[in-house]
Formats: C-alpha cells, sequence, structure tokens
C-alpha cells in the first residue's frame, strides 16, 4: 500500500490503511469518516485512492446527488462505467443502471452486475465514497440505512464485493448509527498554523497579474521570492484577525482571502511594500472585519452621495416616502398591543372619562428586539398610519378640497404602497393562501428587524424608539 | 291649519326618500353621437363645437403618445442593451487561477416580472443559454435542479435545430438517457456531448420571493460546477428592495461565493430624473402656445411622483394623460386653442369671459391707469365686438415660459453640467418665480444668475387656458378613497351601472340580459346595495334576524311577486328549473315565498358584504351577530 503524502493527517492515514485494503476478508464493509468542514477529509481520500490505484474505487459527492433515486441511478451508472473499464471483455451493456430506482432495485443490480464477473480468480474489493452524506439535506431518514446495509445484501459467493465509505461532518448524523458499530476515522480540527500552511499553499497569488502589474509600477525587486514573501503577510494578517470567524475552516479563509486579495493588492505603495506594520496599518479595515457583503461598501457609499441630492423617493430599491411611514405604522402594528391604540396615537383623550383619559393602566415594557411580531387587520394599520403620517400641506397655495383634511385617508395610492410592500415581503399576510387578500379574517404581519426599522425611521425622521420602552440601544 | 299639515306634524318619524333625477343623467347622454364628451354650458353648446373639441383632444393626445412612445421605446432599448452588454463582459471574463471558484453575479436593482433579458450571441467556441426561473418553479431544490436543466436542455434543442451544421450530429443513446437524469451529471457530460463550452444564464425573478433555503441549497450545489471545465454559471438577482434585506438573509458562504465577480445594474427607470424629464418636456412642447400648467397641478404631479416607489413613469404619463383629458371634457373654450375655431365664439362664451380673474386684474388695471371710461364700459359690454377682440388678441399671445426652459435646461446641461436636475420641480419654481432658490443647491449656477432671471407673467384669460387640479378632480379622478368610493357607489348604484336606457339597447341585441332582469332592475337595487342602505343605519353589532327582517320589509314584495308569477307564466324565460320554480311557487303563497326569496337574497347579500370588506362574523360564537367593520375615516 502506498502512502500519499497529506500534511497533519498522517494519523488518519495510518487508520485508512489499516481498515482499506483491496481483500475483503482484511476490510470492515462500512467505514465512517467523521470530521468538521475544512478538516481535510475529501482531501486526504482522494490522496489516498490516488495513491492506491489498484484498488477499485467510486467517490461521489453526496451533495450533488440530491435524492435517493437519483443517488441510486448514479451510483448504479458509475459501477458500470467503473467495472467496463477495468475489464472490458465482459458484456454488461445488457444491463439499464436506469432501473435502479431504488436502493432494494440498486441491490439487484449490482448482484446481477457482480455475477458476471464470477470468473475473476482473486476476490476484490469495490469502494464507494460517499462524500458528505449529510450535506445532503434531501435524502431521508432511512436512505442511508438501507445504502449501509448494502454491502452486506451482495451474494456472499460473488467475486466482486461491495465496501461503503461515508463521511460526514455532523457528529449527530454518527449518534444516528451509533449501534451499527461501525469503525469511525476522526478528523480534527486544523490547528492555526497548520491552516497557515495549508492556506499558503493555494496556487495563482504570488503570480498574480494583478500582482506583477503593481509591482513593476512601484518599482522595487520584483522577485518571485518578494512576492511570495507579501502573500506570505497577507495570509498571517489575514488568519490572526479571522480564524475564530471562520471556525477554523480553510476552505472559508481561501474564500475571504481571495475576494480580498484586489483590495490588498491595490493597497499596495512604496511605502508599505517592506514595512510590515505600515502593511498591516494601511489595510486595518480590510483585516478588522470580515466585511462580507454583496456590493462592497466603498461602492455602497458612492451610491449614497449620488441620491442624497435628490429627494429620498426616488430611488427605487429604496421606499418611496409614503412606504417609509406605511411599513412603520405596520411595525407599530406589529408589535404595540391594540388595547393602547387609542392612549398611544388618539390626540383627543380629553374625551375619554375615567381612568383611560389619565392613563393609569401604563404600557408595560416591551422591546422589540426579543419579541416576535403579531398579526394585525389592515384597517388597524391604516388608522395608525393615519396618525402618524404628516400630511404635507403646502402654504403658499389654497390646498384643494381633499387636502384641506389633515389626515391621509386610504387612498389608491396607499394600497399601492401596501401592495408594493407586500411583493417585497416586507409585510407578510398571515394564511394569505387559504383566505385571499379580500377575507375579513385576514392578518397581516411586518417582516422586518429593529434595526431595519430603525434606520426606515431614520431616513424620515421619525422618532420610533420613543414608541417603545425599554429599548437601550 | 288644514288637517293633513296637522297630520303630517304630529308624526313621529318621516321617511324621505331622495330624489334622484334620472332625466338629468340622460340629458347629457347624447345618444347616437360616438363623441363620449357632452355638451357643456348646460347643453347649450352646439354639435360642431362639441365635437371639434373632440378632435382637438385626440389630435394633442396623439402627438403626445407618439413622442413618448419613442422616448419609451429608447428606455426598453437601451435596458436590454444595457444588461446584454453586462453580462457578455461578464462571461467573457477569463477566469484566472484566482477567480476559477467563483460565479459571475448580477444583481439588477429595481426590475420587476416583465424585465426581459436578452443574452449575447453563442460564439465560436461556448454556447450561452438563458435559464428563467420562477418562484413558482422552486418549491425545493430538487425540482428546481430539475427545471433549470430541462429548461437548459430544451433550449440547447431548439439552438441545435436551428442550426443546420450541428443537426446531423446524433447523441449516444447512452449519453441522452445520462442528460435525462437531471442530476449534476449533466454539466459534467455537456462538454464532452455538444462539443463547446457552456454559459449557463440563471435568471431568478423576483428573487426575493423565492424560498430562501431552497435558493441557498441550490446555489451551494451549483457550487460543484465551479470545478468542472467549460462551464459557467452567471446568476442575474432581481431585486426590488435592497440589497442589505437580500443579503441579510444569505449565509456568508454564499455570500461569499456570489461576490468576488459581481455587477449592479439599477433598471428602476426612475433612477435619477432622466426619462421623467424627457416626458415632461415632450409633453410641455406638444401643449406649447396652447396650454399652461398652473403651479398647483404641477405640485400635485410632483407630491404624487414622490409617493411611488416604482412605476413613476406611468404614473406621471397617467397623471397628463387624464389631466389633458378632463380638460378638454369641461371646458368649453378650449376649443380656442386652434384659432381657426373663433367662429364659435358668440354670446354664451363673452359672458363668462368677463368672469375671469385676470380679466378683472386687467380691467382694474385699467381703472387705476386712468383708461376712458368708455373704452372700460365697451369692453365689459362686448359693444362694437371690443371684447371679441380683445379676446382673440391674447389668444395669439404666446407665453415665453417653455422657451424660457428650453434656454435654462441648455445652460445646465452643456455649460454646467448638470444632469440630476428635477425638470418637473424646475418647472414649479418657474411658475412661481423662485427658480433661483431651485438653482441654488448647485453653486455652479451662480454664474449664470442673470440668465436665470426669470418673471412668470398673466397672460388675460390665462386660466381658460391652463391644467389645473383647483376642483380635486385629478386626485378623485386618479387616487380615488377606497372605502367612501364604495359606500357611495353602494348607496347610489345608478352611478356606475349601465342607464335603463343602455340597458334596453342591450337587451334588445343580447340574449342574455332578459325582460326579467331589466324589470327586477328597475324594481330594485343590486341586492348587496339593498343590504348595504340598511347597514348603514345599523349599529355596529346587527342582530342578524333583525337584519333579515328589516331586509325582507324593505323589499317591494308584491310587485316582485306578481312579476315572477307573470314571467313564469309566459314563456319568454327558458331555464331548466323552471317546472321547479313553477312548482315551488303553485304550492306556497305569496308570504310565505316572500320569505323564502328574501332569505336566499339576504344570505347572498350578506355573503357579498362580508367578502367586500364591511362585515365579519364573530369567530368563536354563534352566528347570531355580525359585525361591522367600520373605519371612521380611514
Amino acid at each position: 500500500m502506498v502512502r500519499p503524502d497529506v500534511r497533519y493527517r498522517e494519523e488518519q492515514l495510518d487508520f485508512l490503511e489499516a481498515f482499506v485494503d483491496a481483500d475483503p476478508k482484511l476490510s470492515p464493509p462500512i467505514l465512517f469518516i467523521e470530521g468538521p468542514h475544512g478538516s481535510g477529509k475529501t482531501h486526504t481520500l482522494k490522496k489516498f485512492f490516488a495513491c492506491n490505484e489498484e484498488i477499485m474505487n467510486i467517490l461521489l459527492p453526496a451533495k450533488d446527488l440530491i435524492y435517493s433515486k437519483s443517488t441510486c441511478q448514479r451510483l448504479a451508472t458509475c459501477l458500470r462505467q467503473l467495472l467496463l473499464k477495468q475489464f472490458p471483455s465482459v458484456e454488461t451493456t445488457d444491463l439499464d443502471p436506469f432501473e435502479a430506482e431504488d436502493v432494494y432495485l440498486l441491490q439487484k443490480f449490482i448482484n446481477k452486475l457482480f455475477i458476471r464477473f464470477n470468473h475473476l480468480v482473486e476476490r476484490v474489493n469495490l469502494y464507494v465514497i460517499l462524500d458528505g452524506l449529510d450535506d445532503n439535506s434531501q435524502v431521508n431518514l432511512e436512505t442511508p440505512t438501507q445504502l449501509m446495509a448494502l454491502p452486506g445484501s451482495i451474494l456472499p459467493q460473488a467475486m466482486i464485493q461491495l465496501r461503503l465509505i461515508i463521511s460526514f461532518s455532523k457528529s449527530s448524523f454518527l449518534s444516528n448509527y451509533s449501534t451499527f458499530k461501525v469503525p469511525t476515522i476522526f478528523f480534527p480540527k486544523y490547528k492555526p498554523l497548520e491552516i497557515e500552511y495549508i492556506v499558503s499553499q493555494t496556487p495563482g497569488f504570488s503570480d498574480d497579474p494583478l500582482l506583477l502589474e503593481k509591482m513593476d509600477e512601484i518599482g522595487c525587486g520584483n522577485t518571485e521570492q518578494f512576492r511570495s514573501e507579501i502573500f506570505e503577510k497577507y495570509i498571517h494578517f489575514l488568519i490572526e484577525s479571522l480564524i475564530v470567524y471562520t471556525g477554523y475552516d480553510p476552505t472559508a479563509l481561501i474564500d475571504i482571502m481571495r475576494i480580498k486579495w484586489r483590495c490588498f493588492v491595490r493597497s499596495l505603495n512604496q511605502e508599505n511594500i517592506k514595512n510590515t506594520v505600515q502593511l498591516y496599518k494601511s489595510n486595518l479595515e480590510l483585516f478588522n472585519k470580515p466585511n462580507e457583503r454583496l456590493i462592497p461598501q466603498t461602492s455602497r457609499s458612492d451610491q449614497n452621495s449620488l441620491s442624497g441630492t435628490g429627494s429620498v423617493g426616488y430611488s427605487s430599491h429604496s421606499l418611496c416616502f409614503m412606504a417609509k411611514y406605511l411599513l412603520i405604522a405596520a411595525y407599530l402594528a406589529s408589535y404595540l398591543n391594540h388595547r393602547y391604540d387609542s392612549k398611544v396615537f388618539s390626540k383627543k383623550s380629553h374625551l375619554r372619562g375615567g381612568r383611560s383619559s389619565y392613563g393609569r393602566r401604563s404600557k408595560p415594557a416591551n422591546n422589540p428586539r426579543y419579541l416576535q411580531p403579531s398579526g394585525f387587520s389592515l384597517e388597524r394599520m391604516l388608522a395608525i398610519f393615519q396618525s402618524i403620517y404628516p400630511v404635507r400641506v403646502s402654504k403658499e397655495l389654497s390646498p384643494d378640497f381633499f387636502q384641506r383634511d389633515v389626515h391621509m385617508k386610504a387612498n389608491v395610492e396607499v394600497y399601492e404602497n401596501v401592495s408594493e410592500l407586500i411583493t417585497s415581503q416586507l409585510l407578510t399576510g398571515l394564511n394569505m393562501h387559504k383566505l385571499g387578500y379580500l377575507h375579513e379574517r385576514l392578518k397581516f404581519k411586518v417582516n422586518v428587524t429593529w434595526d431595519y426599522i430603525l434606520l426606515v425611521a431614520g431616513s424620515v425622521d421619525f422618532d420610533i424608539s420613543e414608541y417603545f420602552s425599554d429599548v437601550v440601544e | 291649519m288644514e288637517l293633513a299639515a296637522f297630520a303630517e306634524s304630529q308624526k313621529q318619524s318621516f321617511v324621505f326618500t331622495p330624489k334622484f333625477n334620472r332625466d338629468s343623467i340622460d340629458s347629457y347622454d347624447n345618444g347616437s353621437s360616438p363623441v363620449p364628451f357632452v355638451k357643456l354650458f348646460d347643453g347649450l353648446e352646439s354639435d360642431e363645437s362639441v365635437l371639434s373639441r373632440w378632435a382637438l383632444y385626440n389630435k394633442l393626445h396623439a402627438d403626445f403618445h407618439t413622442s413618448v412612445d419613442t422616448i419609451l421605446d429608447s428606455i426598453d432599448r437601451e435596458v436590454v442593451t444595457n444588461i446584454s452588454n453586462t453580462i457578455q463582459s461578464l462571461i467573457s471574463n477569463p477566469a484566472s487561477e484566482i477567480t476559477r471558484n467563483d460565479f459571475k453575479t448580477l444583481i439588477l436593482l429595481g426590475s420587476d416580472a416583465e424585465t426581459k433579458l436578452e443574452i449575447p450571441a453563442d460564439t465560436e467556441d461556448c454556447y450561452n443559454v438563458l435559464v428563467d426561473i420562477e418562484p413558482k418553479d422552486a418549491p425545493n431544490v430538487r425540482l428546481l435542479l430539475k427545471r433549470v436543466i430541462f429548461k437548459m436542455l430544451e433550449s440547447m434543442e431548439l439552438k441545435l435545430q436551428s442550426d443546420p451544421n450541428s443537426a446531423t450530429e446524433e447523441f449516444d443513446e447512452e449519453v441522452m438517457k445520462s442528460l435525462r437524469l437531471y442530476d449534476m451529471i449533466v454539466f459534467q457530460l455537456f462538454q464532452p456531448t455538444y462539443k463547446k463550452k457552456l454559459n449557463l444564464i440563471i435568471n431568478l425573478k423576483e428573487t426575493e420571493t423565492f424560498y430562501m433555503n431552497v435558493l441557498q441549497e441550490f446555489i451551494d450545489l451549483m457550487k460543484a460546477t465551479l470545478k468542472i471545465k467549460g462551464i459557467q454559471v452567471c446568476f442575474v438577482l432581481n431585486l426590488t428592495t435592497n440589497v442589505e434585506k437580500f443579503e441579510n438573509n444569505l449565509d456568508q458562504s454564499i455570500i461569499r461565493a456570489l461576490s468576488y465577480d459581481l455587477k449592479t445594474i439599477d433598471l428602476s427607470s426612475t433612477k435619477g430624473y432622466k426619462y421623467s424629464n424627457l416626458i415632461f418636456q415632450s409633453f410641455l412642447d406638444c401643449v406649447d402656445r396652447k396650454l399652461n400648467l398652473s403651479p398647483k397641478f404641477v405640485k400635485f404631479v410632483l407630491e404624487k411622483m414622490d409617493n411611488n416607489t416604482n412605476q413613476n413613469l406611468q404614473l406621471l404619463l397617467k397623471i397628463l394623460d387624464y389631466s389633458l383629458m378632463s380638460y378638454f371634457f369641461n371646458n368649453p373654450y378650449s376649443i380656442f386653442i386652434d384659432v381657426a375655431n373663433i367662429n364659435f365664439l358668440d354670446e354664451k362664451y363673452l359672458d363668462r369671459l368677463t368672469k375671469c380673474q385676470t380679466f378683472l386684474n386687467f380691467v382694474e388695471t385699467m381703472v387705476n391707469s386712468r383708461a376712458p371710461r368708455e373704452e372700460i364700459v365697451s369692453l365689459l359690454n362686448n359693444e362694437n365686438d371690443t371684447l371679441e377682440q380683445f379676446f382673440v388678441d391674447f389668444l395669439v399671445a404666446e407665453n415665453p415660459i417653455n422657451d424660457k426652459l428650453h434656454q435654462i435646461v441648455n445652460i445646465l446641461e452643456n455649460k454646467l453640467n448638470i444632469y440630476d436636475y428635477n425638470l418637473i420641480d424646475l418647472y414649479y419654481h418657474m411658475l412661481n418665480n423662485r427658480l433661483v432658490d431651485y438653482l441654488s443647491k448647485w453653486e455652479a449656477c451662480d454664474k449664470f444668475r442673470q440668465e436665470f432671471d426669470f418673471e412668470n407673467v398673466q397672460i388675460v384669460f390665462q386660466e381658460l387656458f391652463t391644467l389645473d387640479n383647483n376642483n380635486g378632480l385629478l386626485s378623485q379622478g386618479l387616487f380615488p378613497f377606497f372605502r367612501t368610493n364604495l359606500e357611495d357607489n353602494l348607496l347610489n348604484s345608478e352611478r356606475i351601472l349601465p342607464r335603463s336606457k343602455v340597458i334596453q339597447r342591450m337587451a334588445n341585441n343580447d340574449d342574455e340580459i332578459r325582460e326579467l332582469d331589466r324589470k327586477l332592475n328597475e324594481l330594485i337595487d343590486p341586492i348587496i346595495c339593498q343590504v348595504f342602505t340598511l347597514y348603514r343605519e345599523a349599529r355596529s353589532f346587527i342582530n342578524v334576524y333583525d337584519f333579515f327582517v328589516a331586509f325582507k320589509e324593505s323589499l317591494p314584495k308584491s310587485e316582485i311577486y306578481d312579476l315572477l308569477k307573470s314571467v313564469l307564466a309566459g314563456d319568454e324565460v327558458k331555464t331548466s328549473v323552471k317546472d321547479k320554480s313553477r312548482k315551488i311557487m303553485e304550492k306556497l303563497d305569496q308570504d310565505e315565498f316572500m320569505d323564502k326569496l328574501a332569505l336566499v337574497w339576504f344570505i347572498k347579500g350578506l355573503t357579498e358584504c362580508q367578502y367586500v370588506g364591511i362585515l365579519k362574523t364573530q369567530r368563536y360564537q354563534t352566528y347570531e351577530i355580525v359585525e361591522k367593520i367600520i373605519w371612521r375615516g380611514i
């Protein structure tokens, strides 16, 4: 058995060598590989089987197989292809792998397939590696169990025997099958130093054309060694600051590294290129925060300054003035208890007599951050909207008679904006599918967070936190 | 005191039935005339002037819309080419060692379901395939993938069919079968099968309404294609709200995968004022030398556009169209926009001219400047046709505001390079003589201060040729109040239902509308209206039985009964249940029958009220009581 060179995974390789063998007598039918994301499971397995080509193997990323039918069919196709390649003389084309629609049919298919090879002199193993089986969200509970029973259900007299290696990242998966007594190899997370080494092996950075160009521009020694030095420094900074954020996951780190690389190269200049401290300081923004957004912060602020000159309502992916107030009204309706509505929103408190007029029934403290939104009927939201919406009556012109009313009544405009909110899912209807839009029982719910509503309220100068007590910023 | 009057005064309650004069509506109904305009001056207007008003309106409307259509076309074309170019630049961007592991992403901000994508044409060595995916295609990741692959293969088939070179090529049966697996293996097989690279452009329509976990799983799944050579995946995300909200729903790993090679296009045609400026300008040019816009009207346009997020251009067009139409509809003087129509000018037109505010102002200045008495009097009394002459003089007078506007825009765009101004706002400030205030936003404008000096002049009789919003017609017509309208229409159903004359005409042509329906309509209003009149008088909780009794009493029972009976006796009505109905009628006496009929109608009306949203039943109690949904002035 040839031993591949996989750093920091020597122990796991020892176990692999012990459990995996071409001879069916020397190997257990199933092998589990457990370890969190980015702990080198797939890499090690691939290397191992690449070095030991005499062991027949199929590696299938389980995530791509999606559901059990396609898993079985894919498995059958791959098995037939592999055997066809290994033993071109044996006729297998009359077997249709697409018949293997579930695990039982797959087992039938495999038996039919393997029986053709009974002329072999020696018994051999065929390894099927299902990589990351628990990443596949569509696989139901029984399929893995059925698959595990597969090696045992191959006819014992067949000269080819099936062996299964299943890798997964969640330990809860293992506990489902703890009674199976399957030998398990555990891959722990890499240590920081190990991660630094692994990440630095990523190709393409030190001879990136962008870096080459920049180095020429700066005009200092553009050597291979110097470039890789810069790259190493970059990695070091990144790992120092973000290793905890990524949860010791080298793949995530490599992704982040690629995204930030362009920014980093652009910031290189004569002063900081040789000075490590300067290099770090000039890119503090980069290394301080992960800052993972779809559109980078810099271009975002450009956009803001552009739209800042016009009125807020004109940029389409932000809401218009009325829609913002509607959203605020929806938020208040969702998070305030309707019993206090008349106290909070009515301006005619003197009309009411008794206790409610002087407010002995005081509000309980509520902080929307920790609450779930509750449903409200549309008319309640519209009433709140009416009470908070500032109708802009222009003084200079004699207002037409519809404007003379200082309250905003719900006209088509308001409804258009409500529907706008619903399509963008800022407002959702409870049971909308069942009831339909016109039903009197239909209730709505706001679908935004406190931070978002603060932004929205801030942009129209509406102090929403005054409606809630106990809000600590 | 007479006895009758005395009895009347002793009554405790009065029944007052407001008289609705159907004839007054019918008098406007000009029957055979194909023109929807009505005669103004209380129907005194001549037929020719109505026709010429109608012709003038149509001409102006057509003029405006030809220019608008070209503008809208150009917007569409610009958007489509813009998207197509961006996709081209995204997919032609070669993947280096570092970028190999990333998707291409295009975010279309402010796009809607109708946004069309055009993809670049296929090249020598790669196919560009567009796949449109809607939220309903994606109930789970398995079906989503299936749908994507299916659509991809479908469009590949189309491509191969239309391409004569490769049509002869036959694929291995085995391979075709594997392709139909709808599995990730399809992507692996693509290049070996079709001998070309693939650029798969997945257009996720209304991206925000997808199930986020399905979308994420799918993107996660598609990561496998990054490692396959010869395949590039480009996601097109259509966002209507903002990016922050969308990315809050995504995992960091997905964001990482999407964000490396990402471009954004802001599609909202409302972004900036470019297109609305173009449309407004074309409107001004169209009505130039004919109509003016009042400041109040422009303010109205501005306000309403401010309150609209996505459909700004459509809204602007709608307001302008509607205002133009309503102007021609209700202003008899509108025919004089064309000076050739001056021969229509007669007594009834002149009579109102003297009441114009601008004319009165003019006379006042004449008085103040001590003009000769005879002149003023002759003008006021139209002696020797002086007033007529005067009116004609001012018809040809020009308002300089549009020319000035052109000048200012020219300075702004060509000399100062300012493009992000709002033309409508600018125009509004011009009308109010506060142009400088508006332009003070840009410092560079100081240089041209004297050029921007503008005084809006009042032309006599201007108000006759002004688009205005002084009677609230626009606010009411374009932005009606939902609830009040609903209630009004339920109360006066005559206003929105076709008039009896029309019904009669329809009845003659159409067998569907039968004599019975027509007669029944004359007897009672639609049932929901009948219920609503009672509903309006009730308290907020209504006992259903009381409600029903009241409803029953409100029906003209004997008339209905007679009508039904006579109709059933004849053979005019042919329904399958006729025999049954006749039997029922025979079995029951009038009271009983009407009770049952009223109950059926009542339940129908009540249910309709419930669906319209003005009534609700109480959830946990028996159905004895229904509750009104009251929206006091909301």
